[in-house]
């Protein structure tokens, strides 16, 4: 298994992690499609993944699995082609272990390890969980008054100190990679690939690079000037379930976004 | 049972038992190992379950010097009163990384990501007021800020590291009126830029104007006789806050007022440097400046190559089918504080 792939997913609470894997293991365990993964002999977690599968294909909620009920999941394939293995591990189930990385700045010793060890990196990104935390727009007609006068009108009772909950879904994530980069120290920078899930729910009609542009820009700038280290690949848009433009049909699921 | 004292802001932990994370048992949540553990005895026989990741905020300058061993990096001491406008020069730089490429940079990285956020937080919607502000700095703070930045088009150049300080106005009093606070301050030695902020809002008041004059030219010329700078280190002035200067309605005696203080500025760093004038806006309350007015042009000077004579070498002509160098090395000397360069050459 040392000579295969190791791939690490990382994304915050609702990015789409355990959907994709799901979806995943149905397409490669049915076998209704012809794909360029197939399942290994002896796998791991193969009840959890029966169990998130079955979740999937009944239109629940996959994951949101209740915390720390389970603490990680692996999937074991095989190219069809090359033979060689790849090891899908998604080191926590909840996406919590991401944020309390960089509110705590603690990571698991676990996690420590596939990070140092991860040959690639899936970094989920679910488009209607971008949280934003904007500047205060100067009140137009309010101008020209001095900084003073400002100062006074800023009431002490609706005052919230910064807390590390407040911060916004991209700067997050640039710090979980540059975490994944210090983690592995010595080691050879891992690739990185963008999965945005959901693709379905962006209306737009634009490549996933440009909407990470958009709406993620510091982290779209941090994986463009690091592309020496860490190549930058397109985001592989992912099929979800989506009930709200679909009615529960189940679109454009990519069995190739692990494969690349 | 051990006494478990949680830093989580509202966990109970200690009277309950309940992890507010949710982690069962307690012990296993990573806000408990940041924590004083009361019964550290019991807990050091097995390993922590964690690994300790960066801190993220302002960097010491110990931090700071370890960052300029690993890259090229520019150091920017940014020195000026308390209240001038020097901390949101850094929080509206990394506000405008947020949202797209700034100054045509991209940016590659931060090791102070805790540090900006923390600093940016009073100018966001989050901190619940109705007016943008920025935290005072700390008394004391000797911290230093890291943004790693790149060109869009590579290039042969790879990103650069930029350290920014956030030190207090009050310590820049306290080195204007002692020359021994000035040797106290280390990095100082290693700054590539000095840019000594003057608050344009002063100017605009003709009680204040005088006096906000004076305090630069002291600050400046007790840094340059501490004799800490480097030779090769520029000066900048940056006049802050520039949206209240161009809103003032006695244009002229400001205008003439800001060209004495200039010429002021000049004389004092006759021996040292040409110091550059900058026209800055990092925060504006009017519409009449774009937000981070005249930071672009800023940053760009401070990440221009040194003004330290280089050397640039030339790769000699090979013969292709003897792979013997045809042409000597030619080498050129440019003293770009001077203009001059020398031509050395060998045919």
């Amino acid at each position: 298994m040392s000579n295969g792939s190791r791939l690490l997913l990382i994304g915050l609470r609702g990015s789409g992690k355990t959907s994709y894997l799901a979806a995943l293991w149905h397409l490669v365990e049915a076998g209704e499609l012809p794909t360029a993964l197939v399942t290994s002999e002896l796998q791991p977690d193969r009840h959890y993944l029966n169990g998130i599968r079955d979740n999937w294909l009944k239109f629940r909620e996959v994951g949101r699995t209740s915390l720390r009920s389970q603490e990680m999941l692996s999937l074991l394939l095989r190219d069809a082609k090359t033979d060689a293995t790849i090891d899908i591990t998604l080191p926590d189930l909840s996406g919590e272990l991401f944020r309390l990385q960089w509110a705590t700045r603690k990571a698991t010793r676990q996690y420590a390890d596939f990070a140092a060890k991860a040959s690639g990196v899936l970094l989920f990104i679910h488009p209607t969980a971008v949280e934003k935390s904007p500047r205060i727009a100067f009140p137009m007609g309010k101008t020209e008054t001095s900084s003073k006068e400002g100062a006074q009108d800023n009431d002490a009772a609706k005052l919230r100190e910064w807390s590390s909950d407040l911060t916004s879904t991209q700067v997050q994530l640039v710090e979980v990679l540059q975490f994944v980069k210090y983690l592995r120290s010595s080691n050879k920078p891992a690739s990185i690939a963008v999965v945005v899930s959901a693709w379905d729910l962006v209306r737009d009609s634009i490549l996933p690079s440009s909407w990470l542009e958009s709406h993620l820009p510091l982290l779209s700038q941090f994986l463009t000037s690091n592309a020496e280290v860490a190549p930058f690949r397109a985001s592989v848009p992912l099929g979800e379930i989506c009930r709200r433009t679909c009615k529960g049909s189940r679109v454009k699921t990519c069995p190739h976004a692990v494969s690349e | 049972m051990k006494n478990l004292s949680c830093a989580r802001e509202g966990c109970q932990v200690s009277s309950t038992d309940k992890c507010l994370e949710g982690f069962e048992p307690p012990i296993t949540c990573p806000y408990l190992a940041s924590a004083d553990v009361a019964g550290a005895e019991a807990v050091a026989a097995e390993p922590s379950p964690f690994v300790d990741l960066p801190g993220g905020e302002g960097l010491t300058e110990v931090q700071a010097s370890e960052v300029t061993r690993q890259g090229v990096t520019r150091v920017i001491v940014l020195a000026g009163p308390s209240g001038g406008g020097k901390t949101t020069i850094l929080t509206s730089l990394f506000d405008s990384f947020l949202e797209a490429p700034f100054a045509n940079l991209l940016f590659a990285g931060s090791r102070t990501m805790v540090g900006f956020e923390r600093r940016c937080h009073d100018a966001r919607v989050a901190s619940g007021r109705p007016y943008p502000h920025t935290v005072h700095t700390n008394v004391d703070a000797l911290d230093f800020l890291h943004l790693r930045l790149a060109s869009p088009s590579a290039g042969l150049l790879g990103p650069q590291n930029l350290l920014l300080s956030d030190i207090s106005g009050e310590r820049f009093k306290a080195l204007r009126d002692s020359s021994d606070a000035v040797k106290a301050m280390p990095m100082l030695r290693r700054a590539d830029h000095l840019c000594v902020v003057i608050d344009g809002e002063k100017l605009t008041d003709a009680s204040e104007r005088h006096s906000a004059r004076s305090d630069a030219r002291t600050l400046l010329r007790s840094l340059l006789e501490s004799g800490m700078l480097r030779s090769d280190c520029r000066i900048e002035v940056a006049f802050s806050k520039w949206d209240m200067v161009i809103t003032n309605t006695a244009q002229e005696a400001l205008a003439s007022f800001i060209g004495d203080t200039k010429k002021a500025l000049q004389e004092t760093a006759a021996n040292f440097a040409n110091p550059q004038f900058f026209e800055i806006a990092a925060r504006p309350r009017s519409s009449r400046v774009p937000f981070a007015f005249g930071l672009p042009t800023l940053l760009r000077y401070w990440l221009q190559e040194p003004s330290i004579p280089r050397l640039k070498l030339y790769m000699p002509e090979v013969d292709n089918e003897t792979r013997e160098p045809t042409r000597f090395v030619k080498s050129v000397v440019e003293n770009q504080r001077l203009g001059e360069s020398y031509d050395v050459q060998w045919v």
